[in-house]
């Protein structure tokens, strides 16, 4: 009997063509790969969400004037910091900085009603440092500068996307639930950024 | 003319290759922020005296209804991770067991009478209470892989079970809640108690 071995000999094939390793993604144009890293750069680092975070909850609820003015800082101070980080060479971690930087801002979110005026300058701290911390690190000129546009672009979106989805849920949820929320979710991050703070300091700094 | 493999004979050999082709398994422990995470998420709940001090600020805090029920879990988590600076950098606190037993003790036989004194009173006994907490929290910090992931975890944990707390004192909106919400904060003051007499 020959059907056998065939149907077998055709297991083997779609079992093969099944357990084929998967493709690696890869990027057909040279240096795409660093505009997509810096693109998703805010994303993989746990400080810079939770600045963003907290740039949604102390500027998104604000009145529409102080918010775009906040966020043309914010905006502004991404790239001023980008600029600036590359060209002092100052690319790293900055987690310390970006911990306390979270720790004013929940602490102003919690404490009611925190002046306009202090939501736009933190809106500017927040974008200098967000941008500093979104510096590559040092490579040839060519991958640095795409990385970095990838960098700016993602810091650009994800600001903007941080206040945008807060502005829609004050709009959308005003009232009592919203503002527990807002309150809950700042008293979380003050919280988290003091321990991360401290925890850094004393990894720094053995008592 | 040889005979071509029958059935039978093809068999081993396509389960051989079905071996060759596995995919290697990944066995692997969580390691870096998820590691962090997990065990940050886990501290709180590995001492059932936080555990059940927690829970009661919850249950408490539902009884007390707007706006004790959102406060004291903003008020809890900030003065925790105070205290739990404090216990990072070595600040000496006294009485801190004793004072973990007691505030399981105080809130619980707050929920048992049903207590209703000014929300600053409350923010202040359950903000006084959560200094211990997170000094005993903080001062047994390892040296986590990565202290942000440990952090969030740690938060997210104790926010949770105020949350517990909050879902089952919910349940004071019918006559028969109010006694299981009564007698589970009478179980806790109850669990303070034995921990308080231990340590003496």
């Amino acid at each position: 009997m020959i059907a056998g071995p065939r149907r077998a000999a055709a297991g083997i094939g779609f079992a093969a063509a099944l357990a084929a390793p998967q493709a690696a993604a890869h990027s057909p144009f040279p240096g795409l790969q660093g505009l997509y890293t810096g693109l998703l750069h805010p994303l993989t680092q746990p400080a810079q969400i939770m600045v963003l975070l907290t740039l949604g909850l102390l500027i998104g609820a604000r009145p529409e004037a102080v918010r775009q003015a906040a966020t043309v800082a914010a905006l502004g101070g991404a790239l001023a910091g980008l600029i600036a980080g590359a060209a002092f060479g100052l690319a790293g971690d900055h987690g310390g900085a970006l911990a306390v930087l979270v720790l004013a801002g929940a602490a102003a979110v919690l404490y009611r009603p925190a002046p306009d005026a202090l939501a736009v300058t933190y809106g500017a701290l927040a974008g200098i440092l967000l941008g500093v911390a979104s510096v590559p690190d040092p490579g040839g000129w060519r991958d640095v500068a795409i990385t970095s546009l990838g960098s700016g672009l993602g810091v650009s979106f994800f600001v903007l996307l941080a206040i945008g989805a807060m502005a829609a849920a004050a709009e959308r949820w005003a009232g009592t639930v919203f503002d527990t929320a807002r309150l809950v979710a700042a008293a979380w991050l003050l919280a988290i950024s003091g321990l991360y703070a401290a925890l850094l300091w004393r990894a720094s700094a053995p008592l | 003319m040889p005979n071509p493999p029958s059935a039978h004979a093809v068999r081993p050999w396509l389960a051989l290759a079905l071996l060759a082709l596995a995919p290697v398994a990944l066995a692997h422990t969580e390691t870096g922020a998820a590691s962090g995470f997990v065990t940050g998420f886990l501290h709180p709940l590995s001492g059932p005296d936080h555990l059940i001090a927690m829970v009661a600020v919850g249950l408490w805090g539902a009884f007390l209804g707007a706006p004790a029920i959102w406060q004291l879990p903003v008020v809890f988590p900030v003065v925790m991770a105070f205290g739990g600076v404090l216990g990072i950098l070595g600040v000496p606190v006294p009485f801190v067991e004793p004072g973990i037993a007691l505030s399981a003790v105080v809130l619980g036989a707050m929920v048992v009478m049903t207590a209703r004194p000014a929300l600053w009173i409350a923010a202040l006994l359950v903000g006084g209470f959560a200094v211990f907490h997170g000094f005993a929290h903080g001062a047994e910090l390892p040296h986590a892989v990565s202290p942000l992931a440990y952090s969030a975890g740690f938060v997210a944990a104790t926010g949770l079970l105020h949350l517990a707390g909050i879902g089952f004192g919910m349940l004071v909106r019918w006559p028969a809640g109010v006694v299981a919400v009564r007698a589970l904060g009478g179980l806790i003051s109850l669990g303070g108690c034995l921990f308080l007499l231990r340590l003496v």
